[in-house]
């Protein structure tokens, strides 16, 4: 089943990066951007960007940028946006730093990530649909209200009329 | 258990059921790269030589380092090449850079037999996927 949550990947890891990329595209993720470093995925970045971001901590390879700086800055343009840390460092103090900043989760990378990144973007994409859903029904509750109220008017002029 | 390796020695230290001491060879176990490619050849070689490409010119870059200077540069090659060998399935590969790095990041230094080890390791596992090329 196709989900329908953008995903970007930002990571110097050209070849990983890639590989990621077509295991979430198998697993019903089709719209999957690649960044290879912090710079050029904030260039992207709309202020009610939609999409969720899995992010490598150690960026040296392709910019200046560390993961924790590029967390930073998405959540001060797009508080919103979701961000997985998918990182190579086994450090507590950089996962405590990346949650206590905003992340949704933190992976390291090892023999199982790639799984637990496809289980922790299901994860974004319920949420996604559980938001939708709401604003779908508080709409559905406004326009019923407004037509009971409608209704209700119409019957008082009717009767006034009388 | 098949193991998509095709040299001679990888095939010695597959097919032995003590472990393999003087010449260790890498042993891939590409289970995500096989899981990907679903049995598309040429999907597995793209996905080779995906990896071959930045695995070649680091090992050049690693042979190159001097383990008498500042050890960052070495650890930055070590941790690029760590994940990358670890999504390869290369297992003791991964186990010694990943201790090497975390013996410099820690402040330590890793010494030129450490490093000629790595390297070597490097080199085996480069000519393993090039067999697979093939």
């Amino acid at each position: 089943m196709s989900k329908h949550l953008k995903v970007a990947l930002v990571d110097d890891d050209i070849p990983n990066t890639e590989v990621l990329r077509d295991f979430l595209i198998r697993n019903g993720y089709s719209h999957v951007d690649k960044y290879h470093d912090g710079e050029s995925f904030l260039e992207s970045l709309d202020r009610f960007d939609e999409r969720a971001v899995v992010l490598d901590f150690d960026l040296s390879g392709g910019g200046e940028l560390n993961g924790l700086e590029v967390l930073e800055a998405i959540k001060e343009r797009s508080p919103s946006t979701h961000v997985i840390f998918f990182s190579g460092q086994d450090s507590l103090e950089v996962a405590v730093e990346s949650l206590k900043n905003g992340a949704d989760d933190y992976i390291v990378k090892s023999n199982a990530a790639f799984a637990l990144v496809k289980t922790s973007l299901d994860k974004v994409y319920d949420i996604q649909v559980l938001k939708l859903n709401e604003r779908r029904s508080q709409r559905i509750s406004w326009i019923m209200a407004i037509g009971w109220m409608a209704t209700i008017a119409g019957v008082a002029l009717y009767f006034a009329g009388r | 258990m098949a193991f998509p390796t095709t040299t001679g020695r990888s095939r010695e230290f597959l097919n032995s059921k003590t472990p393999f001491y003087g010449v260790s060879c890498p042993n891939i176990a590409m289970e995500i790269i096989d899981r990907l490619s679903a049995g598309d050849p040429e999907k597995k070689k793209y996905y080779i030589r995906l990896f071959l490409d930045t695995l070649e010119p680091e090992l050049g870059n690693l042979r190159g380092a001097d383990v008498t200077q500042p050890q960052e540069p070495i650890r930055a090659i070590l941790h690029k090449l760590k994940s990358q060998v670890q999504t390869i399935g290369a297992r003791e590969t991964h186990a010694i850079m990943a201790q090497q790095e975390q013996e410099i990041k820690s402040g330590g230094q890793i010494d030129q037999s450490q490093l000629d080890e790595t390297c070597r390791q490097l080199s085996d596992l480069i000519e393993n996927l090039q067999e697979l090329l093939k």
